[in-house]
């Protein structure tokens, strides 16, 4: 019991981190809750999936994850860009944050829209194989949960991500600015004058991470439009739990409401997991509003 | 009565009135007070659900069966809405905007968990049948012949609501309670050394815009007849945003113009579609509308901002 749980809570807080990554960081570097996060999401799933499924879906396996991958992170990236283009700088300049945070929703609300009537308002899934889980040792004498490969997949692969975006940050002269620019406090009321290179950096990695969460998504089950949304309290939830602006932060929110979900579902209380990720929202908020690992 | 303008227009003015007295509770908390509430439809749901229990009949699944007059029920509504501000308050008003934002973003869709999942109270997903219709009550005739008549009494009351709630928040806004609230949202520190009490300034400002949302929840419970949890989805908040937004926030008057604005739009481009759309499109008309009023929204923001009617500064 115990391991499946951990298991359970390991594999939703790996497609948590990647959920949460690009909303981290665009939170950390732009000041504001990007609440159209939830609906670029969306977009990597259907993106991948119609790059996976131009490219032969199941006849051509790696083709399709190539294609698929691809054409969620052009298109992610793209869309993300094109918004802050178009809205998003002009009112980032005006440092309004609430006018920001309501065009974040409208432009969400336009891209799910836009979404359903591309694909309809149904549900998108890859043609795939029916795959067997196997059980995971965790500890000598500890009894696991079990994965499929393709779960145990999507954990590597979030490992070597957040693994190279640490690299990134904290090795390369280009990750050392963005992290400037995350980390000064100073620069919190100038997020508006944010350098073109460093803006287009940000978004940039936000829209791969949301690429790459959508992939994720995708591969473990169907897609909707509502998909994203589903993912953004949980999401906000471990931004904020784990302190604005530290990936180390975050991902250690998601790995405590990727545990905290689990056990809400094990004990049968599916359906009210989100509820658990609100009360830890407001636990935190309330109780240490700077996150617990973020400085106060 | 089918078809024809007049009843259009009927439904579409309570439709108004009904969003306007939650459109002015969102004015008093963000326009005026600055409090980032994103969380709209968790008081409106509430209103709803408090109306359609107290005055309801037994109900297939769900609580019910109390039958009480309709200004309880909307007592009740507005008890409701107070109630959840108040319960939150203390947790969420002393954060600043964006977290404010985060943690009523999380109550509207923790209450709308709770009422998909919480079926002995709310009748679960499938929601509540059967809430005692408009005027229905105190109008035995309301649904034979004299409806269209019925349709007209229950216009008349929810914009008396309206006119009400207007009236009364701009006398507010106009007494020195007005000016402190303003001072409080527009420079807490100052306002705090002037020896206002900033933590229940704002805390008035949440709880009687809550209630308002409620009264509203309880109308569309009354007008609709039905409920669900399906009825109290963020579009729904983001519309009242729309709404105070285009009409100009901070300006009582300018919800109410954009209140009208935004559902004229809304609903006059629901029957633009429905009748240009080719039938095979219908079920796009939704996602249209919803991109429409997306595209105003950040045209609004971007281009005029300060919305058709800009709050004065100075004369109020």
């Amino acid at each position: 019991m115990i391991g499946a749980v951990v298991v359970d809570g390991v594999l939703i807080a790996a497609v948590l981190s990647l959920a949460s990554l690009g909303l981290s960081l665009s939170y950390a570097v732009f000041r504001f809750p990007n609440f159209a996060h939830a609906d670029l999401l969306t977009i990597g799933a259907f993106a991948a999936w119609s790059g996976a499924t131009l490219a032969g879906g199941n006849a051509a396996p790696v083709l399709s994850l190539v294609a698929g991958a691809t054409a969620a992170l052009v298109t992610c990236a793209g869309v993300i860009l094109l918004a802050d283009r178009l809205v998003l700088r002009a009112l980032l300049a005006r440092r309004q944050s609430a006018s920001v945070i309501i065009a974040a929703f409208a432009i969400g609300l336009l891209l799910r829209n836009v979404l359903v009537l591309i694909f309809g308002p149904g549900e998108v899934a890859l043609d795939r194989d029916i795959e067997i889980a196997r059980p995971v040792m965790l500890l000598p004498g500890l009894s696991a949960g079990r994965l499929t490969a393709t779960e145990s997949g999507v954990i590597l692969a979030t490992a070597l991500l957040l693994a190279g975006l640490h690299i990134f940050l904290r090795h390369s002269p280009t990750g050392r600015d963005l992290r400037a620019v995350a980390e000064d406090p100073d620069l919190a009321g100038l997020s508006g004058l944010v350098v073109p290179r460093i803006r287009v950096l940000a978004w940039g990695l936000c829209g791969a991470f949301c690429a790459a969460a959508g992939l994720a998504i995708l591969m473990l089950g169907p897609a909707q439009p509502e998909t994203g949304s589903e993912y953004m309290l949980p999401a906000l939830a471990a931004v904020v739990v784990g302190g604005l602006g530290s990936i180390w932060g975050m991902l250690a929110g998601a790995l405590l409401i990727g545990l905290v979900e689990s056990v809400t579902v094990h004990v049968g209380l599916a359906e009210w997991r989100e509820v658990t990720a609100f009360a830890l929202v407001v636990l935190v908020l309330f109780l240490r509003p700077a996150g617990l690992f973020g400085r106060a | 009565m089918t078809g024809g303008l007049a009843p259009y227009l009927v439904s579409v003015g309570t439709m108004i009135a009904i969003y306007a007295i939650a459109a002015l509770g969102l004015n008093l908390q963000f326009g005026i007070g600055g409090l980032f509430n994103v969380g709209c439809t968790a008081f409106i749901a509430v209103g709803a659900y408090a109306s359609a229990i107290v005055t309801g009949p037994h109900y297939r699944q769900g609580l019910g069966g109390f039958g009480l007059a309709l200004p309880v029920g909307l007592l009740a509504a507005a008890a409701a809405g107070a109630l959840l501000a108040l319960l939150v308050a203390a947790m969420v008003l002393r954060l600043r905007g964006d977290y404010l934002a985060i943690a009523s973003f999380g109550l509207a869709t923790a209450v709308q968990i709770a009422a998909t999942n919480a079926g002995a109270i709310t009748g679960g997903p499938g929601g509540l049948f059967g809430i005692p219709l408009r005027l229905g009550q105190f109008w035995p005739d309301a649904a034979g012949p004299g409806a269209a008549w019925a349709n007209v009494a229950w216009l008349g009351v929810c914009a008396a609501l309206a006119a009400a709630a207007f009236m009364a928040l701009r006398r507010l806004d106009r007494a020195p309670w007005g000016r402190d609230l303003r001072a409080v949202s527009e420079d807490p520190e100052a306002a705090d050394a002037a020896g206002r009490n900033v933590a229940a300034f704002r805390l008035q400002a949440f709880v009687i815009g809550a209630a308002l949302m409620g009264v509203a929840g309880g109308l569309y419970a009354h007008t609709a007849g039905f409920i669900s949890p399906q009825d109290f989805l963020p579009i729904l908040t983001f519309q009242l945003y729309a709404m105070v937004i285009v009409g100009g926030a901070g300006r009582h008057a300018g919800a109410l113009l954009g209140t009208a604005v935004v559902w004229l739009l809304w609903s006059g481009s629901g029957e633009l579609l429905a009748a240009v759309l080719p039938a095979q499109m219908q079920a796009n008309s939704g996602a249209i509308r919803v991109i429409a009023i997306a595209v105003v929204m950040l045209a609004m923001l971007l281009q005029r901002p300060e919305g058709l009617l800009p709050e004065r500064v100075g004369r109020r």
